[in-house]
């Protein structure tokens, strides 16, 4: 008698023991999504709280949340009640070992040999994360719109910014020094500089625009003229490029325009395959991404959200 | 002459340069996102407004986080009120760390000269860290620097440097290597992490999510920019293994996945370079005398024996070098011995058929 009370005893203090470490942490969640507790209770769930696997999980229309428990993630997204030691026990599945993982990767064929890397071919550290913080509201300043940043191979420079009212404006070009090379009062949004006939030498350059009482941020950009033949030469080696058609062709040099930094001629490339194709989706969505991509979130978002 | 067309092996030139075996770990056999960290929180700022940002600051320095730190460059100095709310948000806390960028890299020395990504106007006086990752636009990011010294003064990378600081380490072990290969756990859901909205317009009480955490800010894509490449890289965490095309992890992920790996201690081993010369230089060695066993004792039929050998060798390299690396994260540069599996054998045949033949050939004949 006193071994199976014993041996009760031991049941239940095991499942209380047990029971107490059945938790789900919460990665991410969007909308209104509570835990109700079996006592009735709500208590809202929040990105990074610890919930008992014990009650319901509510969630209401476009609601997602996203859990881990037993190091299996789950993700719920329908809206509805779900009750959390189903769930819990649902993650419970077996995994493959790495054995296991190993061979079916084998056996569903490996063909390619290895071909490890050294730093050095990495070359340096040109890749960099972040993102550009910005300022949306731009009122009481004169906003630059091109070119951003990035190489110039020469040619006619046409630098762009924003003058609704044709206000005057003074558009000066400085060197690297902060010397200023040209200085021009224009009422107008832009200003064209032939790079050759102003005899700008190769470098780096800051432009900036000035208004009576605002004036723009200082861009750099690189005058960097292009070598031609070698450019030639290295579409050429892109056989997409060479068997292409007009479309393509311009597609792909300005990619690679912008792999090697002549952002503004590969902004030109992007801007004039959305303007002779208005209907094509595709060639409107590349030009939005190169807005974005070189920091121009405004316009892009315009073009994007504009009707065609 | 006969033409011949290489065309198409075109498409694998890019692919197989940028290929690691290694990579299959990580892809393939490591469960992505089962390691879960609740120590760090990712803040996915959308589309960064400086006046936004200024918001969020304040809030989540009201719940109390340990260490910020922002991903995010602010190179611009724009003379306005958001600016300066901006600074004085920075300045009120002591445990924010902006990021900047590497730049002016002398090939010559070996170094930076130079930091830029981040205006003095902001900057000036508080901690920064670099966002840098080793590799390349397009490559796929494997590696870091933990730290650099720029113009005579230690700088660190912002993965490493919110670690140390949440950890209250002030001396990074600089024993380690300068470079580092990141041990991946996951995409962002490896962490906790929340949207700028549920901060700046929700009515909860996030004290849970946020205090005492390592609290990273940055861009995690909007749903509007689903697609956006911007601050997105290629990881070894790609689903295709070569030929990796489409950048599959945005660089606050990776910086994360970096303080996480500084925070556990999970560092990617290497076996000293002279060490894993000697190991390669032993398996070419090892091979060499089996295919020579097999070619000059097995006979006929000796090829596909070796055929064989030659398949189980390299499977066995490959099996080795993941298991070490999964199980004892562990990286061991076996790549000319496998390339040795692969070419020994011609060099066997090469030896036997020129060298040994020619020399019997000319052997004087004994009667």
């Amino acid at each position: 008698m006193r071994c199976s009370i014993f041996l009760v005893f031991l049941f239940f203090s095991t499942s209380v023991l047990f029971a107490q470490g059945e938790f789900f942490q919460v990665i991410s969640c969007k909308g209104n999504v509570s835990h109700q507790l079996d006592s009735g209770e709500r208590v809202e769930v929040v990105p990074g709280s610890k919930i008992e696997a014990k009650g319901k999980l509510i969630l209401s229309d476009r609601c997602m949340i996203k859990l881990i428990s037993k190091d299996r993630p789950q993700k719920l997204q329908s809206a509805g009640e779900y009750d959390l030691s189903e769930l819990y026990y649902a993650a419970d599945v077996n995994t493959m070992s790495f054995t296991g993982k190993f061979w079916k990767y084998l056996m569903n064929g490996l063909n390619n040999t290895d071909d490890q890397r050294s730093i050095k071919k990495y070359g340096n550290q040109s890749a960099s994360g972040g993102i550009k913080g910005y300022n949306k509201s731009s009122e009481g300043k004169v906003k630059l719109t091109s070119p951003i940043y990035g190489k110039i191979s020469g040619g006619n420079l046409n630098f762009m910014w924003r003058n609704k009212d044709n206000n005057e404006c003074t558009f000066r070009l400085l060197d690297a020094k902060r010397n200023v090379v040209l200085e021009e009062k224009v009422n107008r949004d832009n200003f064209e500089v032939d790079l050759e006939k102003a005899e700008i030498v190769k470098g780096k350059y800051y432009w900036d625009v000035s208004q009576e009482n605002e004036k723009s941020n200082q861009v750099m950009f690189e005058y960097a003229p292009l070598n031609f033949e070698k450019m030639k030469g290295k579409l050429a080696r892109i056989s997409d490029y060479v068997e292409g058609d007009g479309l393509e062709k311009s597609w792909i040099e300005a990619v690679v325009y912008e792999m090697e930094g002549y952002e503004y001629e590969a902004g030109k490339k992007y801007y004039n395959l959305m303007k002779s194709n208005p209907k094509h989706l595709l060639f409107r969505k590349l030009y939005v991404l190169y807005l974005a991509r070189i920091g121009n979130i405004d316009d892009a978002l315009k073009i994007k959200d504009s009707k065609y | 002459m006969i033409p011949i067309n290489f065309k198409a092996l075109n498409p694998f030139k890019k692919g197989l340069s940028d290929y690691d075996a290694t990579d299959l770990v990580f892809c393939e056999f490591k469960e992505k996102n089962s390691v879960f960290d609740n120590r760090i929180v990712l803040v996915n700022v959308g589309v960064p407004d400086r006046r936004e940002i200024t918001e969020l600051i304040g809030k989540i320095e009201s719940y109390g986080p340990r260490i910020l730190g922002l991903d995010i460059h602010f190179e611009d100095f724009n003379k306005n009120a958001i600016d300066t709310l901006l600074r004085k948000a920075f300045k009120a806390h002591d445990n924010i760390i902006l990021a900047k960028r590497l730049s002016q890299f002398d090939e010559d020395q070996g170094a930076y000269f130079g930091l830029e990504g981040c205006h003095d106007f902001f900057c000036d006086s508080l901690s920064v860290a670099y966002t840098n990752f080793y590799g390349s636009t397009g490559m796929t990011i494997r590696k870091y620097s933990p730290y650099e010294l720029v113009n005579g003064k230690t700088v660190y990378g912002l993965g490493t440097e919110v670690a140390n600081r949440y950890m209250g380490n002030t001396n990074y072990l600089q024993q380690r290597d300068r470079v580092e290969s990141i041990n991946y756990i996951g995409d962002k859901d490896a962490f906790i992490n929340i949207d700028k909205e549920q901060i700046l317009n929700g009515t909860s009480d996030l004290s849970e999510t946020f205090k005492d955490k390592l609290v990273m800010m940055g861009y995690l894509g909007t749903s509007e920019w689903e697609d956006s490449v911007k601050d997105k890289f290629v990881t070894p965490m790609n689903p295709k293994v070569a030929t990796k095309t489409n950048p599959d992890m945005y660089g606050l992920t990776i910086h994360a996945n970096i303080a996480h790996m500084n925070l556990e201690g999970t560092f990617i081993e290497r076996l000293s370079p002279g060490l894993t010369r000697f190991i390669n230089l032993l398996l070419i060695f090892m091979m060499v005398a089996i295919f020579n066993k097999v070619y000059t004792r097995v006979n006929p039929g000796y090829w596909k024996v070796i055929k064989v050998i030659q398949l189980l060798i390299f499977a066995l390299l490959f099996l080795i070098v993941s298991f070490v690396l999964y199980f004892f994260d562990l990286k061991l540069e076996l790549g000319v011995g496998i390339l040795g599996a692969v070419l020994s054998w011609d060099a066997v045949k090469w030896y036997n058929n020129l060298y040994i033949k020619k020399q019997s050939f000319f052997k004087p004949k004994s009667s």
